[in-house]
Formats: C-alpha cells, sequence, structure tokens
C-alpha cells in the first residue's frame, strides 16, 4: 500500500464526503468499474481547514491514482485542484512528513 | 498562486509574457521570485503563416527563455519543428488535419508541449485522451523529447508536476522520460537558452569549463 497526502484546492468549504465522491467519480471515469477496483483506493482522512486529505491505494497503482487527482477539476460545478503533496510506504511515516511540513 | 506551486516543490515556473511587454519586468515575476521559484519569461507564438513565424522568431528570441509555438498550419508545423529557436511545440488536439506524426514527428527538433488544460472529464474527454496517446506514441517512436505543461491562469488549473508525470506515464511514456519531461527538459531549455542570452556567439553544443585569468 501507498499512502498520499493530498492537498485539495477550492474556493468554498468542502466536506469529506462531497471529496470522497468526486475522487471515487474522477477513478471510475478514468480507468472504469473494474480498474477502479484494482486501485483499492481509500480516503482515509480529510481536515477541512486546511483542506488536506490523507489517500491511499496499492503500490502498483500510484500513477493511476495521480492522474486520476490531476483530472479532478470541479465538484459540485466549483472549481477545485488537487495534488498530492507527500508520500509513504506507511501512514506513520506519512504523519511524521506532515508534522515537518507543519513546523515549516 | 506562487504559494501553491512552492507547495507542489516546483522549482521552475515558466510564465507567459505578451510579447509587448518582454522588454519590461512585469510585477507577477515578483511574487513568484518572493516564493522562490525561478522564473523563467516564456512566449507563446500563434503564428498562422511561415513568415508571421519566422519574423517573431528573428525579433524575440533573445528577450524570453522559452519560446513555444502552436502548430495551428502545416506550413507553420514544418519550420517550428525544425527550427532550433523554438523551445516547445504544441499541438491542438484533433482527429484530423495538422496532427504531429510520420514526417513531421522524424524531423521534430523542438520539445513536444502536452497541455493538460484540455484533458478534462465530460465531452470529448476521450478525444482528447486518444490524440494525447497518439502524440505520445509518435514522440515516442522518433525520440521526440516530451514535456507536459498546465497552462493555468488560476490556482485552480495548478498541477502538481509529479502528478503530471504520472498522467504522462499513463500515455504511454515511461516512467523515466515521464519524470525527465518535468523536471530535467524544462530546466535543460532554460540553462540552454540562458547561456545563449549571456553568449550569443557560442554555437550549441559549446560549453564555457573555465575563463583564462585574462579575462576575469
Amino acid at each position: 500500500m501507498r499512502y498520499f497526502l493530498v492537498k485539495f484546492v477550492a474556493r468554498d468549504p468542502i466536506s469529506a464526503d462531497v471529496l470522497e465522491n468526486a475522487l471515487y467519480g474522477s477513478i471510475e471515469r478514468m480507468f472504469g468499474k473494474f480498474g477502479s477496483e484494482e486501485l483499492r483506493t481509500r480516503f482515509i482522512a480529510f481536515e477541512e481547514s486546511s483542506k488536506l486529505a490523507v489517500v491511499r491505494c496499492t503500490s502498483a497503482s500510484v500513477e493511476k491514482l495521480r492522474t486520476a487527482l490531476l483530472l479532478m477539476r470541479e465538484v459540485d460545478g466549483a472549481p477545485l485542484a488537487a495534488g498530492v503533496l507527500r508520500s509513504s510506504g506507511t501512514i506513520r511515516g506519512l504523519k511524521v512528513r506532515v508534522r515537518g511540513l507543519r513546523r515549516r | 498562486m506562487a504559494k501553491l506551486l512552492a507547495e507542489f516543490r516546483v522549482r521552475l515556473v515558466g510564465v507567459v509574457i505578451p510579447a509587448d511587454k518582454l522588454g519590461i519586468h512585469p510585477i507577477v515575476l515578483d511574487a513568484f521570485e518572493d516564493a522562490g521559484l525561478d522564473v523563467a519569461k516564456r512566449l507563446d507564438l500563434k503564428p498562422r503563416s511561415r513568415d508571421e513565424l519566422l519574423r517573431a522568431l528573428r525579433r524575440y528570441r533573445n528577450r524570453c527563455e522559452i519560446i513555444s509555438v502552436e502548430c495551428s498550419a502545416t506550413s507553420v508545423a514544418r519550420v517550428a519543428v525544425r527550427d532550433r529557436r523554438v523551445d516547445l511545440v504544441y499541438f491542438q488536439n484533433r482527429e484530423r488535419g495538422n496532427i504531429f506524426r510520420g514526417n513531421l514527428a522524424g524531423n521534430c527538433r523542438a520539445v513536444l508541449e502536452v497541455n493538460l488544460s484540455e484533458l478534462a472529464h465530460g465531452p470529448g474527454f476521450e478525444t482528447a485522451l486518444r490524440s494525447l496517446r497518439r502524440d505520445i506514441a509518435s514522440a515516442a517512436q522518433t525520440s521526440v523529447e516530451v514535456t507536459g505543461s498546465t497552462n493555468a491562469s488560476s490556482p485552480f488549473a495548478l498541477r502538481s508536476p509529479r502528478d503530471i508525470a504520472g498522467l504522462l506515464h499513463i500515455l504511454g511514456l515511461s516512467i523515466r522520460s515521464a519524470l525527465g519531461a518535468v523536471s530535467d527538459i524544462p530546466h535543460e531549455i532554460v540553462a540552454r537558452n540562458r547561456l545563449r542570452a549571456k553568449m550569443p556567439n557560442a554555437e550549441e553544443g559549446v560549453k564555457v569549463v573555465r575563463r583564462a585569468a585574462a579575462d576575469e
């Protein structure tokens, strides 16, 4: 498994459920139902104030998840951008990197 | 935008400057420089004929660090792919007409630019995807270098370079070439043109190793 710290950029406050559905929708549109199963994506956590999320997928489908995130352009008609800030093989490693990111 | 680019760990950004403002230092560049980014002036040319392209290259080549040419006509594309003053060539996504393949790809000295702003879910997504795959396959067959750009004019259009590499890999580039497309290739273009601006008489392939004591 591979864990990603993802930054979302949106004009208005946005809920985790909406983002989660938008991400799964983007994956399905790009890779189809069968392909999206292979990714085994999970939206683990989301902080509304900073719009940072932790997302997981299989190690073999890292590029696919990045592509699906890149193709997320709007949610509920409002513009949206998403980008991976950090990635790690363990969720613990990602937490260490997030702490480093916040300290800067 | 500058802050977000810094968060995405971007080091070099090409800012499109209109041709009439190339001589001055626009304030927008300072915002990027303050965020710790290396800024390169970029000029986007959209010539309608071969002569218009050659005139623009003669006039603007030494005033900017990146020149990109949108190849909207075959006559423009034939010159743009071969002229070494052109850094990037961009072909609009379309199924027929002036497209990047065959003879054009075989003679291409410039870097093929893949513009991600055209790629969005919705009507025409499959066509755009197919078109990009075909361009990238043509480039790979003929060893033409590829780079990806966002063409962003707002923070919502910005993307992380590593994510762009992911898309290029999905579209058919090897992971090594995809990573080079968003790191080595843009840096090489800017470094080459900065050197060319500093030493206009140096030919391609000439590199200053050190200067004689008398010159220093």
